[in-house]
């Protein structure tokens, strides 16, 4: 074989070679996350079932004290109004009207900034509404207790609606870059937002930058504007 | 012969420790890519075996049947059927073929 054609099988088998372990990696990465991302699944399941248990017997621990409390505020007749201001306080802050500091998480969202390859869809490579909406979920899910994103306090009753090139909330607009932070278990929340095929493996493979601090403590603001149901009544009697 | 080996090795390091992945849509095209360059691959030294091997026939061969797999790849993405699977199934058979005649060819000349 004369050396021109042994250089060019020469390139050709370079080709065959860059192109075959790129479709490897390529397709090889989808179809191993799948069973991966079954059995974390069930892992995270486990540890809700085991988390929900021991709140729930915390809860009645909880109860059955008030109740012995308020027993005996009663016999006492003072007392009563103590534990009255009590609960308004709890009220308050489940609610989510008042600033509230904790450990958590800031997570610190842009839209991507790979440079657009032709033929892609601009759409997406920038943050969305629905990202920010599973991302709240699934700090949610690992037990966030207060959440807000660029200062506007989630609250039950929050939306996160697209409103053309920003995102609404509360009905205040904002924008790229999200930063999202989160009071509760620091460890619990990064890793279920980490999981494989999870929502930072998602979006980090269009390119948008993700960046996860811990934080020992961390100050989220309460919802501050006056809220009122317009519709919704209370049912006496329950 | 010892080249053209080296040239897959480094290929397959290049590939995996490089950063370029292809997105999920266009992996049907990349893998009918990689069959026809194998297929070229394979008739090339089957050619050099039987001693008329060509550069110009080899270079041309290997474009055409890439581009050709490639338009196929895209018309069938057009109108809605998998027409890549007959570029497919074609270089499948010729790679088995041409793996054949290798093989007698290599034997005869050990004889």
């Amino acid at each position: 074989m004369r050396g021109s054609s042994r250089l060019v099988l020469t390139a050709v088998c370079v080709s065959i070679g860059v192109l075959l372990a790129v479709q490897i990696r390529s397709t090889g990465n989808l179809t191993s996350t799948v069973p991966d991302l079954r059995t974390s699944e069930m892992r995270v399941m486990l540890m809700d079932a085991i988390r929900q248990n021991q709140t729930l017997q915390e809860v009645l621990e909880e109860l059955r004290r008030k109740v012995r409390d308020y027993e005996l505020s009663l016999t006492q007749g003072e007392g009563a109004l103590g534990l009255l201001r009590t609960e308004l306080d709890r009220a308050r802050l489940l609610a989510g009207i008042t600033a509230v500091s904790g450990p958590g998480l800031v997570i610190t969202l842009s839209d991507s900034k790979k440079p657009p390859v032709h033929g892609d869809d601009p759409r997406l490579f920038i943050i969305h509404d629905e990202d920010i909406l599973k991302l709240v979920n699934v700090l949610r899910a690992a037990g966030a207790e207060a959440l807000s994103v660029n200062g506007e306090r989630l609250l039950a009753s929050s939306e996160i609606h697209c409103a053309g090139p920003v995102i609404s909330i509360n009905n205040v607009r904002v924008a790229s870059p999200f930063v999202i932070s989160a009071i509760g278990n620091a460890a619990a929340m990064e890793s279920s937002l980490r999981m494989r095929g999870g929502i930072v493996e998602t979006l980090g493979y269009f390119g948008m930058e993700i960046a996860i601090t811990r934080h020992s403590t961390l100050e989220v603001p309460g919802f501050t504007r006056p809220l009122r149901f317009e519709w919704a009544r209370p049912i006496e009697g329950r | 012969m010892l080249l053209p080996l080296f040239g897959v090795l480094l290929g397959l390091a290049v590939g995996l420790y490089g950063e370029f992945t292809v997105p999920p849509h266009y992996a049907p095209y990349t893998a009918v890519a990689l069959l026809a360059a194998f297929d070229s691959l394979l008739g090339g030294l089957r050619a050099a075996l039987e001693k008329h091997f060509e550069d110009n026939i080899f270079i041309t061969g290997l474009l055409s049947n890439t581009l050709l797999a490639a338009l196929l790849a895209f018309v069938g993405d057009r109108i809605g059927i998998n027409l890549y699977l007959a570029a497919l199934v074609a270089f499948g058979v010729r790679i088995f073929q041409n793996l054949a005649l290798i093989r007698r060819l290599i034997l005869l000349r050990i004889k």
